[in-house]
């Protein structure tokens, strides 16, 4: 990973950039589970992960949000931003699982039976944390990505 | 020859350097997934019980039939106790998640429901209840059901329970002893009432584990095809041809159907910073003591969920119980359409 491309971006500004970015993938995801429990936002994922995949999601969509007015060719800005929204929407989906009332068994019905709908659920529900895990070091890898990017002549960092 | 060769290696030089800097990115990441799943492992282990064992571990205090005592907390439960609960959550006074100075977690479910024709057997309608041991939304919505089939009926043992350790690990009332390490479905009660039928039938798997149900295309076919007699086999069928099965609890309350729990009482919001329901730690004589005192947010919370599915179940018996007479009930049969 490139430290001082990433030194490069976390000046003041893109620092508070990034923490309301965690804080809004945090209440994305919360807002997500409340959704489906009822307006209880538990779930069997540990707030540990919760706030790890906010906070991961939240570093490639800043890396996007620099390189937008920042860099000569900018690979970042839809990819990058894109991915982190996907890893949330996601990790909402996937803590959501239960035995009622998940959006991902009424999203996976819609091509498939109730049966194998839950099957889904069911599947995402016992394997969240790991599934979390997979979330969290996809957003690392994307952000590592740019940041090499970001650190090569062509993309240089004005 | 000689700016060839230096061409090259400077070529396998870059190579490597990008090969480094992937490894970098793969140990990176598989550095970050380790602590993760650490951390996680450690999480799972808290010890949150309040008799000490471990979370996901109190299998001693399983499928223990509750005490005469504990037993009468449901069996007499007060129709004043109803009434009071029922016309809190009516008017809107009843303290709910997000009303302030609440101290538990609640939802009770007052719509319009899907009506279908009554179950029918022994010349009575029928409450018709599909579970999962594992599930969370079962193990919490026993309390308020066990409440309101005791209004029409009584049980004349109830047993301790729990949601899997994946999915809550919250204390729970069984209907009967249930299989707690594998896949198998218990059928039945010890309910019985000149009213209604009670059939249930509840998925077992082990408690260890995750929520779980059978891995099938129509998974109600799992319960049909193990169904201990023609009454339940013919009731379970009734159910799955509704068409409304979307996970569990599925219940039927007389001419009412259920999809998922109306009643999610998930107690203290003072533990709730740990993402676990607040009930997760607390015992099943906790619970019991506070239904039996009625002065806790939990117990007034327990009982409006019972309020609703005790209104559902009294139009399919012409009001015939006298809990159908109470004014609350009344009204929450006009709330939701069936008046």
């Amino acid at each position: 990973m490139n430290l001082d491309t990433l030194k490069k971006i976390y000046g003041p500004e893109f620092l508070v950039l990034n923490i309301a970015f965690a804080a809004m993938y945090y209440l994305l995801l919360t807002g997500l589970l409340s959704i489906q429990q009822q307006g209880v936002p538990f779930t069997s994922v540990p707030l540990i992960l919760i706030y790890a995949l906010s906070i991961s999601s939240s570093v490639p969509l800043t890396i996007a949000v620099y390189s937008i007015s920042n860099t000569r060719r900018n690979n970042a800005k839809l990819s990058a931003s894109v991915s982190s929204i996907v890893t949330t929407v996601g990790g909402g989906l996937v803590a959501g699982c239960g035995c009622q009332a998940a959006l991902l068994t009424g999203i996976v019905a819609l091509f498939t039976t109730t049966g194998g709908a839950l099957s889904v659920s069911t599947v995402a529900a016992e394997n969240a944390p790991a599934l979390f895990a997979v979330l969290i070091v996809i957003n690392i890898f994307v952000a590592a990505y740019y940041l090499n990017k970001l650190s090569k002549p062509m993309c240089r960092m004005r | 020859m000689a700016a060839r060769n230096r061409g090259s290696a400077s070529a396998t030089i870059k190579t490597l350097q990008k090969r480094n800097r992937q490894l970098k990115y793969v140990s990176v990441g598989l550095a970050i997934a380790v602590v993760l799943i650490g951390i996680y492992s450690q999480t799972s282990s808290i010890n949150v019980a309040i008799n000490g064992q471990p979370f996901g571990q109190r299998l001693t205090g399983i499928n223990n039939p509750l005490t005469p005592q504990q037993l009468s907390v449901i069996n007499n439960a007060s129709d004043a106790n109803f009434e009071t609960a029922g016309m809190m959550l009516l008017n809107g006074s009843l303290p709910g998640e997000f009303s302030s100075g609440n101290t538990s977690y609640g939802v009770i479910q007052v719509v319009p429901t899907n009506q279908i024709a009554a179950f029918t057997a022994n010349g009575k309608p029928s409450v018709i209840y599909i579970g999962a041991i594992s599930c969370v939304y079962c193990g919490e919505s026993r309390w308020a059901m066990s409440l309101a089939l005791s209004r029409f009926g009584s049980f004349n043992s109830l047993y301790t329970g729990y949601s899997s350790l994946g999915d809550g690990d919250v204390p729970s009332l069984y209907w009967k002893q249930n299989n707690i390490t594998n896949a198998t479905v218990t059928y039945g009660s010890s309910f019985s009432s000149r009213y209604i039928n009670f059939i249930a039938a509840e998925y077992d798997s082990p408690i260890t584990a995750g929520f779980q149900l059978p891995n099938l295309a129509d998974p109600l076919q799992y319960y049909i095809q193990n169904a201990p007699n023609a009454t339940y086999s013919s009731a379970l069928m009734y159910m799955d041809r509704t068409g409304l099965f979307s996970g569990t609890p599925f219940t039927l309350w007389g001419r009412v159907a259920d999809r998922g729990a109306v009643s999610s009482v998930f107690g203290p919001t003072s533990k709730a910073a740990t993402n676990t329901p607040g009930i997760t730690f607390m015992t099943q004589a906790q619970i019991l003591d506070q239904l039996k005192s009625f002065n806790t947010t939990l117990a007034l919370q327990e009982y409006a969920g019972a309020d609703v599915y005790a209104a559902q179940v009294c139009p399919s018996i012409n009001n015939a119980a006298p809990i159908c007479s109470l004014p609350a009930i009344k009204s929450l049969e006009a709330n939701m359409g069936l008046a």
